[in-house]
């Protein structure tokens, strides 16, 4: 049996125009993998990517907690302190509405470190969280020894630093910063913009849903 | 041009109208910058704080025309420092100087007392001067 199909210039046409509208049909729909934030290296095969190194932080209970308790989850991170009189409520408000947010998300937790550990002891972070009326297993407030902090800060690409000049005696940034299980930093939020905030909790959707379908 | 004087006075009451609408608009302007740059951090801009840890001020007794001194004392002294977690208000005496304090009081007033009665700089110092020693030299001039 000999079948012939004649093509035409115009079928060629609608073809094109129809693999090209599918095309951007699929880009729109599907929600792009977020990015690896930092440095990578390349070490024979294996692409290592940056990743938050090992803490040791005592929390609000002044319990030590570390890497491995957040093992199964990803946080949403950020640096303050308690009298801080400059942008610090105003991210708080951010952090408050992400928690809002993914409250019942057993897979999302909320991490702030103080940056100002003398003032800022576990009694009076725990007094902070009960103010702020959230769940400290949800959301953790940790502190640890202040070099240590302004290490750790300088690992999630925070600017944090002890400053007279600067309100409340510290020079910091208001970043928030998305944590997937495997410390990779894979998404940031300018804290005090609530636009951008928006933004940064699709990403942390997007985050959700792949843990999601990996299962 | 010909324009009737009928018009003229309609574009006239239009106008007055329409200016007056806008100075009540522009009402405490002083105040309204230093709130946002002295309180908005803390407050928020629509007033409304950080849940209990930073007070919502939106509906705050101390917004009463008719007796503003628990007001000025407190801009003048700070809160009092009887929380548990430390986070009084700061004082704002050797921050802002006597005519800020009475813009920023009057800006509050307007946009959160329903009874806004405008505080007048006379009736301010009175009170002003009670609370702070006016020959301190660290006072902002």
């Amino acid at each position: 049996m000999n079948i012939s199909i004649v093509i035409t210039q115009p079928m060629i046409n609608k073809l094109f125009f129809l693999a090209a509208f599918s095309l951007l049909l699929s880009a729109c729909n599907e929600d792009k993998a977020l990015p690896i934030f930092g440095k990578t290296k390349i070490e024979g095969s294996d692409t290592i990517y940056h990743e938050i190194p090992d803490f040791n932080f005592m929390n609000q209970d002044s319990v030590m907690v570390n890497n491995e308790d957040l093992k199964d989850y990803i946080y949403i991170s950020d640096f303050f302190f308690m009298s801080c009189p400059s942008i610090c409520p105003k991210v708080k408000r951010q952090m408050l509405k992400i928690y809002d947010q993914f409250e019942s998300e057993p897979l999302v937790k909320l991490v702030s470190h103080t940056i100002d550990p003398k003032r800022d002891t576990p009694e009076k972070l725990k007094m902070y969280a009960s103010n702020l009326e959230v769940d400290t297993k949800k959301w953790w407030f940790l502190t640890a020894e202040k070099g240590e902090v302004m290490e750790i800060a300088d690992e999630y690409f925070v600017v944090a630093y002890e400053d007279p000049e600067a309100p409340g005696g510290f020079d910091h940034s208001g970043k928030i910063i998305l944590v997937d299980k495997d410390r990779h930093i894979r998404a940031f939020a300018e804290g005090t913009d609530p636009e951008d905030v928006d933004r940064f909790i699709k990403d942390i959707e997007i985050l959700v849903n792949e843990y999601k379908t990996k299962g | 041009m010909n324009i009737k004087p009928k018009a003229k006075l309609l574009i006239l009451m239009l106008l007055s109208c329409f200016l007056t609408y806008q100075c009540q608009l522009d009402m405490y302007v002083q105040g309204e910058r230093i709130y946002e740059a002295q309180c908005s951090n803390c407050h928020m801009s629509d007033g409304s704080g950080l849940v209990e840890v930073i007070n919502d001020i939106s509906d705050s007794k101390l917004f009463n025309s008719q007796d503003p001194t628990p007001l000025i004392k407190l801009l003048i002294n700070g809160g009092s420092d009887d929380r548990e977690d430390g986070l009084q208000m700061p004082s704002y005496k050797y921050v802002l100087n006597r005519v800020e304090i009475c813009n920023l009081i009057n800006y509050l007033n307007h946009k959160w007392n329903k009874d806004f009665v405008e505080l007048k700089i006379e009736e301010f110092d009175k009170i002003y001067k009670e609370e702070v020693d006016i020959t301190d030299i660290r006072l902002p001039q």
